[in-house]
């Protein structure tokens, strides 16, 4: 059995940071690759792993439980939106993933 | 700041890691050590400039290292990177632990985690 790209994402981050909010969502169709790959996503993880981390921290926890995600020729692009639980709480805002600058799609 | 693919690498590779340019990689680690602030970076960078105006300008002491430029060094620059886990410059190192380039710095300088006095160039406790 295969599971999505999406759906690994979503567990391996589960079990590493056991997040009080999870969202993954797949942004390749914002992109200029084939329909239905699975190469740009955005997290987003409200978790209270980060607390007393800076960004970069952070940003290293999700990477590591994502090393075998992120070897060449799978995903290519991670948007990382990481908060505490208490930061969440103040401003529930994810960051936004750029703009395709990749090549036009039109 | 081990790489997460650090297992998978093979001996005679991470020897060389190690050794590759290991007097600079020396040179930064002792200084992250012995000051606060400590930049990494390299000449015509705009993101190294921009970095070093605004802690200037919120009065944050700073030690800077430049290693180079777009043609000179890179391989120095090559190792710091391999060694820090960050694949661009500036590095900024607060206390110890990399907080970022550009963009985090502003970040730290804004919230106030650099310290700093105010710009209105009150003694700074040393």
């Amino acid at each position: 059995m295969n599971l999505s790209l999406a759906q690994t994402i979503e567990d391996k981050l589960k079990s590493a940071l056991s997040p009080e909010l999870l969202e993954v969502e797949n942004e390749s169709a914002n992109h200029n690759v084939p329909k239905g790959s699975e190469t740009h996503f955005r997290v987003v993880v409200v978790s209270r792993s980060f607390e007393g981390k800076l960004p970069v921290a952070r940003h290293q926890l999700v990477y590591k439980a994502l090393a075998e995600e992120m070897k060449p020729g799978r995903v290519h692009a991670l948007a990382i939106t990481s908060r505490t639980p208490a930061e969440w709480a103040a401003a529930a805002e994810a960051n936004v993933s750029p703009p395709c600058l990749g090549g036009s799609k039109s | 700041m081990s790489t997460t693919n650090a297992p998978k690498l093979s001996p005679a590779a991470a020897d060389k890691i190690a050794a590759f340019h290991a007097d600079t990689v020396r040179e930064v680690r002792e200084a992250i050590v012995r000051d606060r602030v400590v930049v990494v970076g390299m000449a015509q960078n705009p993101h190294v400039k921009n970095v070093l105006k605004a802690l200037e300008a919120a009065n944050v002491k700073f030690t800077y290292f430049e290693y180079g430029s777009y043609f000179s060094e890179w391989k120095k620059r090559l190792a710091l990177k391999l060694w820090s886990g960050w694949p661009t410059f500036p590095q900024v190192f607060v206390d110890g632990v990399l907080i970022g380039g550009e963009d985090l710095t502003k970040e730290a300088i804004a919230k106030g985690e650099l310290g700093g006095a105010p710009s209105t160039g009150a003694a700074q406790p040393s």
